[in-house]
């Protein structure tokens, strides 16, 4: 049986924002964006290195890895956007790190934006939003388990949408971590869903 | 909260599951300082949980050292390896042998404990880096439960037992080896008498002599089929290895029947035990035992000590069942039957797809680019397998996937699948398929980029590989980070390991050319360094080698033998001009390697307008000794052995002579006064010190110079490798002197 989410034990939650135009990103520019973002702590956490998996097609790309968290320009879970992975446990119940970790992904999203390497190339949609559980003992991928965090997903990413989230499992593959594709109406940019979370 | 132990219950089975309960208590009791460092740290590392580059708490970023101050302090998991820092988690996959269930846990646990990346070793071991050592119990419980064990996969303890990946469908083979290699890896598995090495201990099985895919000659033992007189049993090689200095092995016996295998695997794991060295790690492998009796001692001591084992019902049990590992192929055999081929199966065809010896059927190379596949990836071989291949999945030792048993009319669409997976590129086993070991990216002893250069060379190459002339494209490069051979360069056609060179203030990643080196005959013969080039250069070193060698072969001639007939004289004078490193003002790239943008230093360095042009009379010494380590290796091969040790003898206490002079001035020219102040200058104050390998280096000077000089010809081979990294120790320690405040360089 799965947790209720009262009680879920799911840190490792990963979320992932979508660039706008992937086919205009240049993915090996993130290599000494990412080196930088280490020699002048642009992010929050323990940054221990960068990974380029970049000679992969459907792969993490290039990954900025901390201690806390993977962060990673990504084009294993769909088109290419910025993944951003919880490793280490948070505080709080599973809303609060949910909108934690969204927090901390959306904040890498703008800064990222804000790269000279990526200047005109690199937008992200503020649309849309996929949502992992990095776990699968704490929430596998079952329609169970979907029903169980459904009420949170939607509250919090509802919160963020001004109520307009609209929620879809991709169960096409059990193999696979349980991702929801959350959808927001409206035409919310990043920095205002930011300041939705603040 | 349930637990993985909780869930997967007695799907563990029950002698791992204690032995990760155990681990677990183990971890509980660092945490709260109730076991030593050292102690955790071979108890992890004989669970295959390694260290990694930067888990001794800091990281240059390219303009200055970081400390990485992680949350649990100053708790360590062995000695300067912190607690939190991430590790890497090699998983032991015998004989490379793998099913779909197990694919598909290992791309599970890439997913959640590492960065969704699986790496393929060259010894069939799967790794995963970035895991944290807490999560290590999980990881090993979810693997029990697929039937893997991650046991003695590192430490000192007989590791991944290697097998020819095309065993059983193989043309060329004597038999399938398959139930043999599963049999020996099961048996010393933990056995009591492999639990007291000073190193780690490897064995591979072949199925033929001449063709390599197991490379027993670099084993400490390598069992190559053989049938005699109807019987089936293997010619037996023992004392191999690459590592710093490689060691062809010697033939322990012409023919040994099956049902000595594991009596005789167990006797030498005992002799090692017992005469293998135990404090200094750097001449503990089997070699040096080997080296040290004798073959024919060896021998006597080995067949003495197997007549007084007790005899084990384990010796035998498996020869009753050797048909239990065959493969059961899910589809008959169909030909191709004119069905339409997509655009570039006939190219993928020519270089990944291996006819079997059963009619109709087909073992298919998936190049994996730098042994690297994702979760995902992992997921849709797993399909494949059970589609296509009933299952049989092998990891071969150059980092591909095989899928046997595909039938032949199936091909076109295997083919489409791993294209739409990304997996569909040809080119295994040729120039393109470059071998690479992890180097600078995870390894903590990686010098050079080897997978960014490997990288880099299989991007450039793949591009024109359809045009190249098929000698050229059927060579083979490897590629390692360091001396220490994990991408096993001596075996290429072009082999690299990274070194580092200083110009004025700066350091530049280089990486030594090996030519020489034979893939096959089990790995024939080892290559030798050549000359030091920049790593930006080496891109070059492949196109001028590999078009000088078009021009000039004869017909028919291999690359091998056309290096052989050149002299390796005339190879260096062809590089001479790649060496050089041009200013940095005049061009940065020379000053960080592939894939890093960080300027490559190991230190925060002031720099003046003019550092890159000074050239210190240390470089001008270090440069002579390299040559003359170089003619060591022309003298060797010109058959002038005596000669040639004098000369690789020279060579070390020339660099050894420079380095006391340029640190305390003026010195004589007397031997035992050169030695005496290295020793008590450059030995005794560790300024000639390696941190993994200590004063191994320095040793091989001592050993030389105060022993008889070798005569024969794989001894005086050995000095003169030994010589070179002597030089490549010179230069590490001048960088370090320069590097450091108030040393003088």
């Amino acid at each position: 049986m799965t947790a209720t989410v009262s009680s879920l034990d799911l840190h490792r939650i990963g979320v992932k924002v979508f660039a706008r135009d992937p086919v205009r990103v240049e993915l090996e520019k993130a290599v000494p964006v990412f080196h930088r973002w280490i020699q002048e702590h642009r992010v929050p956490g323990i940054l221990v290195d960068v990974a380029d998996y970049g000679h992969l097609p459907e792969s993490p790309g290039v990954v900025l890895v901390s201690h806390e968290a993977n962060l990673a320009l990504d084009r294993s879970e769909g088109p290419l956007g910025l993944l951003y992975t919880r490793k280490t446990t948070l505080e709080g119940a599973f809303p609060d790190r949910l909108r934690s970790v969204v927090r901390a992904a959306l904040d890498a999203c703008v800064k990222l934006e804000e790269e000279p390497e990526f200047a005109g190339s690199l937008a992200f949609g503020a649309g849309e939003i996929l949502f992992l559980s990095n776990d699968r003992l704490a929430l596998p991928n079952s329609e169970e388990a979907f029903a169980t965090i459904r009420p949170a997903l939607e509250s919090v990413f509802g919160a963020l949408y001004g109520g307009k989230a609209t929620l879809t499992r991709d169960g096409s593959d059990r193999r696979r971590r349980l991702a929801v594709r959350v959808t927001g109406g409206g035409a919310a940019d990043l920095r205002a869903l930011l300041g939705r979370l603040s | 909260m349930t637990t993985w132990k909780e869930k997967l219950g007695d799907r563990v089975p029950a002698e791992l599951g204690r032995e990760i309960d155990i681990f677990e208590t183990e971890i509980q009791l660092r945490k709260t300082g109730k076991i030593d460092e050292k102690v955790f740290a071979e108890t992890r590392l004989r669970r295959g949980a390694y260290g990694q580059r930067y888990d001794n708490g800091q990281r240059n970023d390219g303009q200055r050292t970081q400390k990485l101050a992680y949350p649990s302090g100053d708790l360590t998991k062995g000695p300067t390896t912190f607690w939190d820092a991430p590790g890497m988690q090699r998983i032991k996959i015998p004989y490379g042998g793998l099913n779909p269930a197990g694919l598909e846990t290992l791309a599970e646990l890439a997913e959640e404990y590492s960065d969704g990346i699986l790496h393929v070793t060259t010894r069939q071991d799967i790794q995963l880096h970035y895991v944290h050592i807490e999560d290590t119990p999980s990881l090993f419980r979810r693997l029990a439960a697929a039937g893997i064990t991650t046991r003695e996969a590192c430490g000192n303890t007989v590791r991944n037992v290697t097998g020819c990946p095309i065993a059983g469908v193989c043309r060329d083979e004597t038999f399938d080896v398959t139930p043999y290699a599963k049999a020996c890896s099961k048996f010393l598995l933990g056995h009591k008498d492999t639990q007291n090495f000073g190193r780690k201990f490897k064995v591979s099985f072949s199925g033929c002599a001449e063709n390599a895919c197991a490379l027993a000659m670099l084993h400490d033992i390598g069992y190559v089929a053989k049938v005699r007189e109807g019987k089936r049993g293997f010619e037996v090689y023992v004392g191999g290895g690459l590592g710093s200095v490689p060691n062809q092995a010697k033939l322990f016996a012409e023919f040994m029947p099956e049902e000595e295998l594991l009596p005789f695997s167990q006797a030498v794991s005992r002799v090692f035990a017992r005469l293998g060295e135990k404090k200094n790690r750097n001449t503990a492998r089997l070699k040096f035992v080997v080296n040290k009796l004798g073959i024919e001692e060896f021998k006597r001591v080995v067949l003495e000590e197997r007549q007084a084992l007790a005899p084990e019902p384990a010796w035998s049990a498996y020869l009753k069942d050797l048909r239990g590992t065959d493969e059961t192929p899910p589809n008959p055999a169909k030909a191709p039957n004119g069905q339409p081929r997509p655009e570039g199966f006939e190219a993928w065809t020519r270089t990944n797809v291996y006819r079997q010896r059963q009619p109709g059927y087909a073992a298919v190379t998936v190049t994996l680019p730098l042994g690297d596949f994702t979760a995902p990836q992992a997921r849709a071989i797993a399909d494949l397998a059970r589609k296509h291949s009933g299952g049989a999945v092998r990891l071969t030792v150059e980092q591909n996937i095989l899928l046997r048993w595909v039938g032949e009319a199936d091909l076109p669409a295997v083919y489409g699948e791993l294209r739409r997976i990304g997996l569909g590129e040809p080119g295994a086993g040729t120039i393109v398929d470059v071998t690479a070991c992890p180097g600078t990216d995870t390894c903590k002893l990686g010098i050079s980029s080897s997978r960014g250069l490997a990288g880099e060379l299989r991007q450039r190459l793949a591009g024109r590989m359809m045009s190249m002339d098929e000698a050229v494209r059927g060579l083979k490069i490897k590629v390692s980070g360091c001396f220490n051979s994990c991408g096993q360069h001596h075996l290429a056609d072009l082999g690299f390991y990274g070194v580092s060179r200083k110009k004025g203030n700066y350091t530049i990643p280089h990486f030594q050319v090996l030519v020489g080196g034979q893939f096959e005959n089990n790995a024939g013969s080892y290559g030798l360094a050549v000359i030091a080039v920049p790593s930006k250069r080496i891109p070059e070193v492949v196109d001028r080698m590999t078009a000088a060698y078009l021009a000039e072969r004869s017909k028919g001639e291999t690359f091998r033998a056309w290096i052989k007939r050149i002299g390796k004289v005339k190879v260096r004078q062809m590089l001479e001009d790649l060496a050089e490193v041009p200013l940095r003002e005049v061009d940065r790239s020379f000053y960080s390697d592939w894939g890093d943008p960080r300027e490559y230093s190991v230190g925060d360095m002031g720099v003046g307008e003019c550092a890159g042009e000074v050239v210190s009379p240390l470089d001008f010494g270090l440069a002579a000794a390299e040559r003359q380590a170089f003619e060591a290796q022309v003298t060797h091969e010109a058959g002038d052995y005596r000669r040639a040790a004098e000369q690789a003898l020279g060579a070390m206490l020339l660099a050894a002579r420079e380095l006391v002079a340029t640190q305390f001035g003026g010195i004589s020219e007397d031997r035992p006064e050169v030695l005496r102040q290295f020793k008590d200058r450059f030995v005794e104050t560790k300024l000639f010190w390696d941190p993994f390998a200590g004063s191994k280096f320095a040793q091989y000077l001592f050993h030389a110079a105060e022993n008889p000089l070798p005569e024969a010809s794989d001894a005086v081979h050995r000095l003169v490798e030994e010589a070179q990294l002597f030089i490549e120790a010179s230069h590490s320690c001048a960088t370090k002197m320069a590097e450091a405040p108030g040393v003088k360089a």
